[in-house]
């Protein structure tokens, strides 16, 4: 005997509520006048016994009746002796991704998942299958197993860096059971429950039939610290010989008084290290470096879940470019090239061989070659700006030169990093992107005032609305004049960053033959031009042969960072179907191969409680009603008297 | 119910008999109403030895009409002879505070009421049979007490007295049934009109005291439906209007039970005085006055 829902034992507490009536008889009455009151005290000589008999039945019968109600509310199993069970096809959603790497006491909660799962295959039977769906490896293909084959499954599982999307597991999984030729299946949820690993919105199948019992024993109570983010250099290359700036925020509990230790190391070598506040950003200032690519590695102090307390970023180490000038640029973009020359950040070259032309006043080259980046700062009449349109799509540039608009508008979402929303934009020019292009700085009136395309020579061209004038908008006389030039001739020199999440597909080249991973270990790829093995965190070699083709960064999913636990109350919405939870071993160990527990004894029970309402009014009606024997006494004693 | 029913005053139901009119002629419309359903004369005994003449009663036997008077008056005259007014009737009145006592106040008259109508109604006849009749009011002492004579003034009085008649005090029997034991010289007939809510013992050793000097005792005990009953509800705290006992009981859980010890009761006031030739009738107040009548005459046709 058992029950599912052990709360609605709570429901027996009501017994409490007849007891205290009976024990109490009410204090509070109606006051009757009532003359015969002999006729009553007569009745309570003579039955007094009789009567107490029955309202102590009455009280036993109505207990009877609130505990069997509880004993049905609860779901009470008559559970058959033993492990016995039939045949049964179990999937384990075994969760291996990283949340599961942290350390709990002198474990991982991985090893607390897998004694959960051994429990299980320790009580199989010759005729049950096992699938161990690991749910932080969706990559892998899943076949039936046996009870020993899974639990060597289970043994050989180990923590990944990645995600997991444990809706999408149960999901795949139930449809494992429903598929496989098991008359009865179940699916085995084993994980730390962490809210992030159910989607919100994530539809639950409609009915799904196959019920699932969750562990709920691993959940996370403390706060974790991790790397959220890192930005080098504001988003742009860093400099040859330059130091630069690395902006890292961290995903600690604000709550938190402790600052953390942050630390820069490129090869192995420290580079710089700050102390930062909980829950805070801090710039570290590092380098210079010189030309090439730069492989860094940003680290945190460690906690019970170290794999997100690193962060791996990788950039190239660009020279300044070099910047040809076309056309007037007007005093105000003149002296912030100027000014980028003079810190070194660009150098002057000339058109043909520049990695950026500034072209302003409507005037710009015939072509532009590969590799190259056009800046294009419109004029401000209407002629010039006519011209232009015709000029950009003489080269092929999917950007159109908007007429000017009179009146003001502000910026509303800046695509340059430059800090320019809410500037205000007047008597200015438009953008119309075309196909293909990209929107860079949006107005408040839903136009586009700067946007980016490519040329059909492999050039970039980025099209600006209005001249930086101040008379056409505050940018000029704003802080994010200068970002914004430095974004303008800067981007082209490469990208920088933390690049994308374990889990991530890597698409591969042709040429690829082989993956490295982080750790050394190489894989072939195949003809599919993709690599979805990416399990874990660092930098990732794609190989030609023993030459390197592409170094790829992965870095730990923030999604896993965020420890809190899914409510167990909340799985059944998130998941859909019948839920069954278990906190502990021997819950888990009782809980499990749900076929064993028997029949369900809510109908009997509710068949039984009708029963006992049905004694409890006839035991209750012998001293209320009886119409009909009690109307034809009286009947009779009046015909006789009359 | 035909119409003739209907209309017959000793026929209605209580409730709807309340609202003709006061208790005089409410008790005269009964009478009237009854006698004229028995289809004959209710006197009995009657001798050679003419008295004198009284007005035609329907019902009176056609024998004893004076066709002489008849054909020289063009009126019924009935015979009287001497033995009619031989019986000495008493209306002994429970008039305590159980009697003033409805379990539909507004729609069902108390007990008292229905009481005072069975006693004038009962004068009435006897009065116009040529007995003579008493009234005794009481409760734990002696109310009012009117010795018997016979005659209109004497139901006039009578009347008079019923309407003046208030509820109030505890019910003790045997002061009015001993007061009237020493009392009434002649043996006669002895009618206690009560609720019975008495000491049973008390009562029944008054009664059989009154039998024993000779008097024929008829006893009408009055049953309110309501208390054949308990009242709806569950948790109740009865208390008694006479002596404010009071007793916390759970009415849905005993109703049967009470039941059964109020038949149980009246069973019991039967088995105690029928075997001593008392005659008992239990009357409900929401039945018809003609059943109270009823057993009167049955008493009077016994006694001849």
């Amino acid at each position: 005997m058992g029950v599912l829902i052990p709360a609605g034992l709570l429901l027996g507490l009501a017994v409490a509520v007849p007891v205290l009536l009976h024990l109490l008889h009410r204090t509070e009455r109606d006051r009757v006048s009532f003359p015969a009151l002999q006729y009553l005290l007569r009745m309570e000589r003579d039955h007094a016994r009789q009567i107490r008999m029955r309202q102590w039945l009455l009280l036993a019968l109505r207990i009877a009746l609130l505990l069997l109600l509880a004993l049905a509310a609860a779901r009470t199993v008559l559970r058959s002796g033993g492990a016995a069970h039939p045949p049964t096809g179990v999937v384990m959603v075994l969760d291996n991704s990283m949340s599961s790497g942290r350390v709990v006491g002198t474990g991982r909660v991985l090893d607390t998942l897998q004694a959960r799962a051994l429990q299980t295959l320790d009580l199989a039977g010759d005729g049950d299958r096992f699938w161990v769906l690991r749910a932080g490896s969706p990559w892998e293909t899943v076949t039936p197993l046996s009870p020993s084959e899974a639990r060597v499954r289970v043994v050989e599982t180990s923590v990944v860096d990645t995600y997991a999307d444990l809706t999408e597991a149960v999901r795949r999984a139930r449809t494992i059971v429903e598929r496989s030729e098991s008359p009865r299946g179940e699916v085995h949820l084993l994980s730390d429950l962490q809210a992030t690993a159910f989607p919100v919105g994530a539809a639950p199948d409609s009915s799904p039939v196959v019920p699932v019992l969750a562990w709920t024993g691993s959940t996370a109570e403390e706060t974790n610290g991790y790397i959220r983010s890192a930005e080098i250099g504001g988003g742009l290359a860093p400099r040859a010989g330059r130091r630069t700036d690395v902006s890292i925020a961290l995903g600690d509990d604000p709550e938190s008084d402790e600052g953390r230790g942050v630390r820069l190391l490129v090869g192995g070598r420290l580079e710089g290290a700050v102390q930062a506040p909980p829950g805070g950003s801090v710039v570290l200032p590092v380098g210079p470096f010189q030309t090439g690519p730069l492989e860094a590695t940003i680290e945190t102090d460690p906690d019970a879940l170290s794999a997100d307390d690193r962060l791996f970023v990788r950039t190239v180490v660009v020279p300044p470019p070099s910047v040809a000038r076309v056309g007037d640029p007007g005093e105000f973009l003149l002296a912030a090239l100027d000014l980028l020359e003079e810190e070194g950040r660009i150098s002057t070259g000339a058109p043909a061989t520049a990695d950026v032309i500034v072209a302003s006043d409507g005037v710009i080259p015939a072509s532009i070659a590969a590799g190259q980046h056009l800046v294009i700062v419109p004029a401000a009449d209407a002629a010039r700006r006519a011209a232009l349109g015709r000029q950009l799509s003489d080269l092929g540039v999917p950007l159109g030169v908007a007429p000017l608009r009179p009146g003001e508008a502000r910026v509303d979402r800046d695509g340059t990093g430059a800090g320019l929303e809410g500037v205000i934009v007047r008597n200015s020019g438009r953008v119309a992107p075309g196909p293909g292009a990209r929107s860079r700085v949006t107005l408040d009136d839903g136009t586009v005032w700067a946007a980016t395309a490519t040329t059909p020579g492999g050039g970039e061209v980025t099209l600006l609305g209005s001249p930086l004038l101040p008379d056409r908008t505050d940018i000029p006389l704003s802080a994010g004049m200068i970002p914004l030039v430095e974004w303008l001739v800067g981007r082209s020199s490469g990208d920088a960053g933390t690049g994308g999440l374990a889990g991530d597909t890597l698409r591969v080249s042709v040429r690829a033959t082989e993956v490295e991973s982080p750790t050394g270990t190489r894989t072939a790829v195949d003809g599919t031009l993709e690599f979805r093995a990416t399990g874990r965190v660092g930098i990732w070699s794609i190989l030609a042969g023993d030459t390197v083709v592409e170094r790829r960064v992965l870095n730990a999913p923030p999604r896993e960072s965020l420890l809190e636990p899914l409510d167990a109350s909340e799985l059944a919405d998130r998941l859909g179907g019948r839920i069954e939870t278990a906190a502990s071993a021997s819950r888990w160990r009782s809980s499990i191969y749900l076929e064993r527990q028997g029949r369900e004894l809510w109908r009997p029970l509710l068949l039984l409680a009708l029963l006992v309402m049905v004694v409890e009014s006839l035991v209750g009606a012998t001293g209320r009603t009886e119409t009909t024997r009690s109307s034809a006494t009286n009947e009779a004693l009046r015909a006789r008297n009359t | 119910m035909s119409p003739t029913r209907a209309r017959r005053p000793d026929l209605l139901d209580p409730p709807t008999l309340a609202r003709l009119g006061g208790l005089e002629l409410l008790a005269r419309k009964v009478v009237e109403g009854f006698l004229m359903g028995l289809h004959r004369s209710p006197h009995r005994g009657f001798s050679a030895e003419f008295a004198e003449l009284r007005n035609y009663q329907p019902g009176d036997d056609l024998r004893y009409i004076d066709w002489r008077m008849y054909g020289r008056s063009d009126r019924f005259f009935v015979k009287q002879f001497e033995e009619e007014t031989n019986l000495r009737a008493h209306l002994l009145l429970d008039v305590s505070a159980s009697m003033d006592w409805s379990s539909q106040p507004g729609e069902l008259p108390s007990k008292l009421w229905y009481a005072k109508l069975i006693a004038a109604a009962l004068s009435l006849v006897l009065i116009r049979q040529g007995d003579t009749v008493g009234l005794t009011t009481f409760h734990h002492e002696i109310v009012s007490r009117l010795p018997a004579r016979g005659g209109g003034r004497q139901w006039a009085e009578i009347a008079h007295r019923l309407d003046e008649a208030e509820a109030g005090g505890r019910t003790l029997p045997q002061t009015g049934l001993r007061d009237v034991a020493t009392r009434l010289r002649r043996r006669g007939l002895v009618v206690l009109i009560s609720d019975l809510l008495v000491d049973r013992e008390e009562t029944l050793t008054s009664l059989r005291f009154l039998k024993h000097r000779g008097h024929e005792v008829l006893v009408m005990h009055l049953i309110d439906p309501g208390e054949r009953d308990l009242p709806p509800g569950a948790d109740v705290r009865f208390f008694d209007p006479e002596t404010e006992r009071e007793l916390r009981i759970n009415a849905a859980d005993v109703r049967e039970d009470y039941r059964e010890a109020v038949a149980e009761a009246i069973r019991e006031w039967e088995r105690a005085l029928v075997p001593d030739g008392i005659d008992y009738h239990v009357l409900d107040t929401d039945r018809p006055l003609s059943l109270a009548l009823r057993a009167y005459f049955r008493k009077r046709e016994r006694l001849g």
